[in-house]
């Protein structure tokens, strides 16, 4: 039975969420290794142990639990200073993190023991060693802050604890579950019974008045709620981990031992009224207050958020204070408690803030919305087209409103999937540190533009192409300190990885102060190769592109990592299957930089329609830059390819010969300026048809080496257009002018 | 003008033991002067010929590409696709939408015929190799020779006539 | 099988054995069968449900014992749970129930 659907299920949650713990703690740990020393670093790398160290109790991995918890213990006293961080350590951290990860891997793929346990204990001992009390039996310790531990291992509920601190009183846990629960692969009894792991059940008081009678019962629907009172030295984020698998079929109310006044208020504002009375009775049953104290706070409380009710701001924080106050005036809790409660509170209330600002959505559930409103703004397209062609003011009014409300929520919809670059990026610091170790080399990976958002697809398929780009640079662009040292250079070597829009694109570069290319040895190579024949006049550019073509590299060694001269190849291909073009610029001796540009979305962009000849196409209005009457009809079209656009000499194609569209010259062309990379041309159509929002469809893949379409879109009509891809027209009239007038190009 | 074909065929109800009496379903319907026939199964839909978007820089017999339920489906003129001339559009001139597949992806493509005739039951026994010669279109296009009162009708390899490498490599070299 | 049920009444009690799982996969038909047996006994003041056999117990298991419980209560009929196993004690303790039911517990000698 445990073979079923479910348990995989809940399971592949448990290995999504805890992996993608252990980038975010990887990230930590290299911004930690490049020295840098900050708490809100090492307070990621402990939650992100915490909380797989929670899920993996709920799934009974205990050995994951055993791993991670002696980690967090770890963690915990780097936290509080008592161990310093130096940069071995660190990486001894990171190899502990590599562990996790092998950990998970092996849930995932349904290893039940682990083989790994004796390579836990290594990096454990390891870690030990750092730690100033090195008293091995540390764990024994009752003081210690691995008593935890103590509990599970003991499996014991009832360890005395010897704390110094006045934390007598206990979690008041309240769980109502939906009735999906059972149905969801959850069942509340794995939740008790991971708390009896972290702490002791004073006492639960299962309420099972919900249970309908024998007519109404669903056998699979869950009907309890239970008032757990729990003793336990956990954080509230441990014991809110507990829960976090069943958020949404779970109606949890966790109080914190310190700050039970105000959230019994607040349990008790929640509830209806028939339970209130009910709740008023579980709290006097679990003991946690006499039925005198409670009338008598209840009863100041209300006393007091009368008088505060002046802001809302007021009334959510304001009310605290007087009951605190209260509280130690009427002597019911120590001052030094309330205080420290206000204060945890509020930090947990800010991290709780935090953590449930996002929701964790399937991606496939996002694509699916994306192409309903890929299928929506089409339809609205053509209803604006009927309402126009009838010419109803009233419904092309109507209408035009309907378009931009479809345009906002095409937008927001789309937005739901950007994600900030800044995460892709800063797990290179460790492919640059792990590369740089077996090399005479220094490096330092610098970050900027970290923030710049994209497309979440686009940000997973460029992890590839990155790391190509990135050990190339470290492989063949940063020398060896000696050599550096010999050239003036400074002896760390930098790469930047930088990021920024730039009209409709993001814009990501790779760049270093190497070496730099030897655009002589590269054309001789590809000469050599036969990429380029030998009387061939190239720019350096195009010299440049020619290290992203297959079977050219130019090292001389060839490493493990690079040289091999497919990794440029596997460049190109994936950003081309992005609709992204690459540039190269280099200076021999100073260094070199990757310049790529990438679309915003896969999916829907701002289009701008186009008339040639019978046939409608779609140019990126991103890509436009103005659009030009195109009156001198004495240009003999097969000789000159450019005009003087106001100085500046502008290559243009004739789409209707270029595409050889059939239908009537027009009397009155225009040219539409487009820009691709760096370089403005002009394209030559019959008509202007505005604006218009284009929800892409990819080409079937028999047009995949069609160049200089880079796909099609269905408009209003129903009818098909093609998109234009005008990096490719850019190349191809920077051909056709290159060959006419060489000095074109600067 | 809709002509939904049947792909439930009574194949799945005959007992395969003697696979000589195995009944295929092809549809026949003429391009040029010629009538062919396809096995029913990798057929989805008959649609009339409606707009067609031309698609640039492509070989003439990639008629273009239609809008078929939200997605855009190429459609491949069978004559011009055999190297005979383009074929005329008509009211009878129908698109035929198959689905086609490779290692990597399934995809569908529409190919434009003259007329739509019927669909047509083949016992296995009714079916001859292809000639070695003699044949109009080429003879990796053909899977067999179907018998009807004494007569041959070919029948058509879709999977080489819309080999999605081959349709591929034929686009590229097509380029102004 | 995923469980098995088996009755009988004698001198007004009726006696029912459950054995093997009593989990979300089994709630449906082992609800069923139990109703079936409640609304057809005649002349029965007491069922005993008999649970030593019980190897798998879960919610969905426990929400059929206490609707068993608040159906016979309604009918005035007593029901009394017997020979608890070990799966079904561990979830009694944890879900501290064992007063709704108000059956006599025999802990196992290793308790």
């Amino acid at each position: 039975m445990q073979e079923d659907g479910w348990i995989d299920e809940s399971r592949q949650t448990f290995i999504t969420e805890s992996q993608d713990l252990l980038v975010e703690m990887e990230n930590a740990l290299s911004v930690m290794s490049e020295g840098e020393d900050d708490e809100e670093l090492l307070n990621a790398v402990f939650r992100a142990a915490h909380t797989i160290k929670g899920s993996s109790g709920l799934f009974g991995f205990d050995h994951i639990v055993n791993f991670t918890h002696q980690l967090e213990t770890f963690l915990d006293k780097m936290r509080n200073k008592e161990i310093t961080v130096t940069p071995h350590l660190v990486q001894l951290l990171l190899s502990c993190r590599d562990h996790l990860e092998a950990l998970v891997e092996e849930v995932a793929e349904g290893v039940t023991k682990t083989t790994l346990e004796d390579a836990g204990n290594t990096l454990l001992e390891g870690l030990a060693l750092f730690d100033p009390e090195t008293k091995k039996q540390a764990d024994n310790d009752d003081n210690d802050k691995g008593k935890l531990l103590n509990e599970r291992v003991e499996n014991s509920a009832s360890v005395t604890r010897s704390d110094s601190q006045v934390e007598t009183d206990d979690w008041l846990i309240y769980l109502k579950f939906s009735e999906n629960v059972l149905r969801n692969g959850m069942d509340p009894l794995s939740f008790l019974r991971y708390l009896q792991t972290i702490g002791t059940l004073v006492n639960v008081t299962t309420i099972l008045h919900n249970i309908p009678d024998a007519e109404h019962i669903d056998v699979e629907s869950c009907y309890l709620s239970f008032q757990i009172s729990f003793h336990g030295d956990v954080e509230k984020q441990m014991v809110e981990n507990a829960f976090e698998f069943v958020e949404d079929d779970c109606d949890v109310h966790i109080i914190a031992p310190h700050s039970k006044l105000k959230h019994y208020v607040a349990l008790i504002d929640n509830l209806s009224e028939d339970k209130e009375l009910r709740l008023g009775e579980i709290l006097l049953e679990v003991g946690l207050l006499t039925e005198k104290e409670l009338q008598h706070a209840l009863i100041l409380q209300e006393r007091s958020k009368q008088e505060h009710l002046d802001t809302k701001d007021e009334e959510e924080h304001g009310s605290v204070l007087p009951i605190g106050e209260i509280l130690i005036e009427e002597r019911i809790v120590p001052e030094e408690t309330v205080n420290s409660a206000l204060k945890k509170q509020q930090i947990l209330k800010e991290k709780k803030v935090q953590e449930n600002r996002s929701i964790r959505i399937d991606a496939g559930r996002l694509d699916d919305l994306i192409n309903l409103v890929g299928e929506l703004v089409i339809a609205g397209a053509g209803s604006s087209m009927l309402a126009q062609q009838i010419n109803n003011e009233a419904l092309i009014e109507s209408t035009s409103v309907v378009s931009r409300l479809i345009e906002e929520i095409r937008d927001t919809a789309l937005h739901l999937r950007m994600v900030p670059i800044g995460e892709t990026f800063r797990r290179f610091h460790r492919v640059v540190r792990e590369v740089t170790q077996n090399m005479d080399k220094s490096v330092e990976l610098l970050i900027e533009g970290a923030d710049t958002e994209l497309d979440k697809t686009v940000a997973e398929k460029i992890v590839d192409p990155l790391t190509h780009m990135i050990r190339n640079s470290l492989d063949h662009g940063i020398e060896e300190t000696p050599a550096r040292k010999k050239a003036e250079k400074r002896e760390t070597g930098q790469i930047i990885l930088n990021a920024f829009y730039d009209s409709g694109s993001i814009i990501i570069e790779v760049s270093d102060d190497g070496r730099g290319v030897d655009k002589e040895k590269v054309l001789a190579k590809a000469i050599q190769n036969g990429l380029v024949n030998s009387g061939q006049d190239l720019t350096d550019k195009e010299i440049l592109r020619l290290i992203l073509e297959p079977g050219l590299s130019t090292a001389a060694k060839v490493s493990d990592l690079s040289g091999r001269g497919v990794g440029m190849d596997v460049v190109k291909r994936n950003l081309e299957s992005l609709r992204g073009s690459v540039e190269i610029e280099s200076t021999l001796g100073e260094g070199t930089c990757i310049r790529m540009r990438l679309p915003l979305t896969l999916s829907i962009i701002d289009g701008f329609l186009l008339g040639v000849g019978n046939a409608t196409y779609v140019v990126p209005l991103d890509s436009v830059v103005e659009c030009i009457e195109y009156t001198d009809t004495s240009v003999d079209r097969s000789n000159a390819h450019y005009i003087n656009l106001r100085g500046e000499v502008l290559p243009f194609i004739c789409l209707r010969e270029f595409f050889a569209e059939e239908g009537g010259i027009s009397q009155r062309e225009n040219i539409i300026v487009v820009q691709g990379g760096e370089q403005k041309i002009g394209l030559v159509v019959d008509r202007l048809l505005g604006e218009f929002q284009t929800v892409i469809k990819p080409l079937s893949s028999i047009f995949s080496r069609l160049s200089g379409i880079s796909g099609s879109t269905i408009l209003g009509s129903g009818e098909v257009a093609m998109i234009l891809d005008v990096a490719a027209l850019v190349e191809q009239a920077g051909k056709v002018v290159q060959k006419e007038k060489p000095l074109y190009l600067h | 003008m809709n002509q939904l074909v049947k792909k439930n065929s009574s194949t799945a109800a005959i007992n395969d033991t003697e696979s000589s009496n195995e009944i295929n379903q092809f549809l026949t319907f003429v391009v040029g002067e010629e009538t062919f026939a396809l096995n029913i199964l990798p057929i989805k839909e008959i649609i009339e010929y409606n707009k067609i978007t031309k698609v640039p820089m492509v070989p003439d017999f990639i008629r273009g590409v239609i809008n078929l339920r939200g997605n855009v489906v190429p459609v491949i003129d069978l004559s011009a696709r055999f190297s005979w001339k383009k074929s005329e559009v008509t009211k009878r001139t129908c698109i035929i939408i198959v689905e086609v597949e490779n290692e990597t992806e399934q995809l569908d493509i529409g190919i434009v015929v003259d007329v739509v005739n019927e669909v047509l039951d083949l016992q296995d026994v009714d079916i001859e190799p292809p000639p070695a010669l003699g044949a109009k279109i080429r003879t990796d296009f053909i899977s067999g020779m179907g018998k009807v009162n004494d007569t041959f009708i070919i029948l058509l390899e879709i999977g080489k006539i819309l080999s999605i490498e081959e349709l591929s490599v034929l686009g590229s070299m097509n380029k102004v | 099988m995923d469980f098995e049920i088996s009755h009988r009444s004698q001198k007004g009690v009726c006696h029912i054995r459950i054995s093997g799982e009593m989990s979300i996969y089994t709630a449906l038909e082992l609800k069923n069968k139990l109703l079936d047996i409640f609304y057809h006994i005649t002349e029965v003041h007491s069922i005993e449900i008999n649970l030593s056999e019980v190897d798998e117990i879960d919610t969905a298991g426990f929400q059929i014992l206490v609707l068993m419980k608040n159906e016979t209560a309604r009918r005035h009929i007593a029901l009394h749970l017997v020979a608890h196993s070990n799966a079904v004690l561990e979830i009694f303790s944890l879900f501290n129930v064992e007063n709704f039911f108000g059956d006599p517990l025999v802990l196992p000698e290793t308790a």
